[in-house]
């Protein structure tokens, strides 16, 4: 699989930093996750060489630069936030369009529809207009669009925005199907997306990556620093920013929280990426 | 596969539905003023309808193919692909500006059937000049303004300030109507050909810039 490495990438605008030297290796399927303003679409427009970096480089597989902007765009797949264009045309013609723009011949491409199409379960719906398609569906077809030529490297941002919670598992299913056989990069602030889908997580804060590993390594980070015990409102209000989760049963409330040290009475919790995540974005404010 | 192999005229066509046929239709229309007009002397009216109609609506498809572009937006999807920014732009625009010029020469040629005395190539020379203008004027405010109601706010405000104002100083801004009522040549109206072509290309050029520089 391939392995995208940055080294020192920078972006500016105007006087604000959004980026900040990162350095890290983009490899497996990867979670590249972080709040808004953090930087995710900035560095996915970097990747997808949509804008230049101010500085630093990019490469794939020490062989590929991104200063040759053709042949990296040759070698993504790219489903941006906003996916939706040619509204009046069915589902195949605009796939055989858009192949036709990756440089794959017409015959070829008739070759491939299908199978994709397949792959992201819109076969039945291949003669449907796009401006008939769900939100759901749309996101499929933005999947498909973007593993046309078979591109080693695929490009997610946001995957699940705006989908219903039974379209949203089945996408993350889907991505979780693609990315075993190809280096995937999901952009998203919805932790549960990254935790279905990816095996490698990088957490990115107002420019700068402050964690980048496996998930279990991220999940580490938290052992043993996490508390779950049924508290009044009064109680879990106390705790300010501490508290992960509250989940309210009668008139007590479960709440899950940070602590300095784990008592000894205290049950295992065991922690999760929400948990690792929050605990490393509020960490410092 | 070149950029030129890519342009798939069909597809566009299709995408743009019932809106591409709008220039179409303006021609057709300027083709049964020129052929239904009862007198000799409506050469200046047609005149008229060639230079403040016909020809404006060469910017109609330059415009229209970037709806999906910026509406849509489907730039930054279209843009992450290995396409050249001379596709994008240029390329598109210069392809369905040619199915224009078609159109046009066919009303070109029914204005000197009907009026014997004017040659096709005075015709040529006066009008063709304001139309490559106009098709890359749309491209230029386009990619500028990223939206198709401002460029073409701006193309009906001038046209209609032009009509009313016939390149008097009241509207002080560049004539590219030659305000010809006969279709003959002079040198005045070869010169403002040249310079519409000339700005045309600077246009052309400049749009090129934008899009190349302002992706997304």
């Amino acid at each position: 699989m391939e392995r995208i490495h940055l080294k020192e990438v920078s972006k500016t605008y105007k006087d604000k930093q959004v980026l900040k030297k990162l350095t890290f290796d983009i490899q497996g399927s990867f979670g590249l996750l972080g709040p808004n303003g953090a930087g995710k679409t900035t560095l996915m427009r970097i990747l997808t060489t949509l804008i230049p970096a101010d500085t630093g480089e990019i490469t794939m597989n020490d062989q590929v630069s991104w200063d040759d902007q053709n042949t990296v765009r040759s070698y993504i797949g790219y489903l941006p936030q906003h996916f939706s264009l040619y509204k009046n045309m069915t589902v195949n013609e605009c796939l055989v369009h858009l192949a036709i723009l990756k440089g794959i011949k017409k015959p070829e491409a008739e070759r491939e529809i299908p199978f994709l199409l397949q792959e992201v379960n819109l076969q039945d719906h291949k003669k449907k207009k796009i401006k008939q398609l769900s939100g759901g569906m749309l996101r499929r077809l933005g999947i498909a669009q973007a593993l046309l030529g078979n591109p080693p490297l695929l490009i997610v941002d946001e995957p699940t925005v705006g989908l219903d919670i039974e379209e949203r598992v089945r996408f993350r299913n889907l991505l979780r199907k693609i990315g075993r056989n190809r280096t995937i990069l999901i952009s998203t602030h919805i932790v549960e997306d990254v935790e279905m889908t990816c095996d490698y997580i990088g957490i990115l804060k107002q420019g700068e990556l402050i964690f980048t590993g496996r998930k279990e390594e991220l999940k580490a980070l938290v052992t043993g620093k996490i508390k779950e015990e049924y508290l009044t409102l009064d109680e879990s209000d106390a705790l300010h920013n501490r508290v992960i989760s509250l989940k309210q049963e009668n008139d007590k409330c479960l709440v899950r929280y940070f602590v300095d040290k784990q008592s000894k009475e205290q049950t295992d919790v065991s922690p999760t990426i929400e948990d690792a995540y929050l605990f490393l974005i509020r960490e410092g404010e | 596969m070149s950029s030129i192999k890519k342009v798939d005229t069909s597809f566009e066509i299709k995408s743009m539905g019932i809106d591409f046929y709008v220039p179409f239709l303006v021609i057709l229309i300027a083709i049964l003023y020129t052929c239904f007009s009862p007198s000799l002397d409506i050469i200046q009216y047609t005149s008229k309808i060639l230079e403040f109609v016909v020809c404006p609506i060469a910017a109609w498809w330059s415009m229209y193919l970037f709806l999906d572009y910026y509406e849509d937006r489907a730039s930054e999807l279209l843009f992450s692909y290995p396409v050249s920014t001379l596709f994008h732009g240029i390329i598109r625009v210069t392809v369905f500006f040619l199915l224009f010029l078609v159109a046009f020469f066919i009303l070109l040629l029914v204005i000197t059937f009907k009026y014997p005395y004017v040659s096709l190539v005075n015709l040529a020379v006066l009008y063709i000049p304001q139309t490559v203008l106009y098709c890359y004027l749309g491209f230029f405010l386009m990619v500028l303004s990223r939206n198709i109601t401002v460029p073409l706010l701006i193309l009906v405000a001038y046209v209609a300030m032009k009509y009313w104002t016939m390149g008097d100083r009241l509207f002080p801004l560049y004539n590219v109507m030659s305000f010809s009522i006969d279709m003959q040549l002079y040198p005045r109206i070869i010169y403002l050909a040249i310079k519409n072509v000339a700005l045309a290309l600077v246009l052309a050029v400049i749009g090129h810039f934008i899009l190349a520089r302002r992706k997304i």
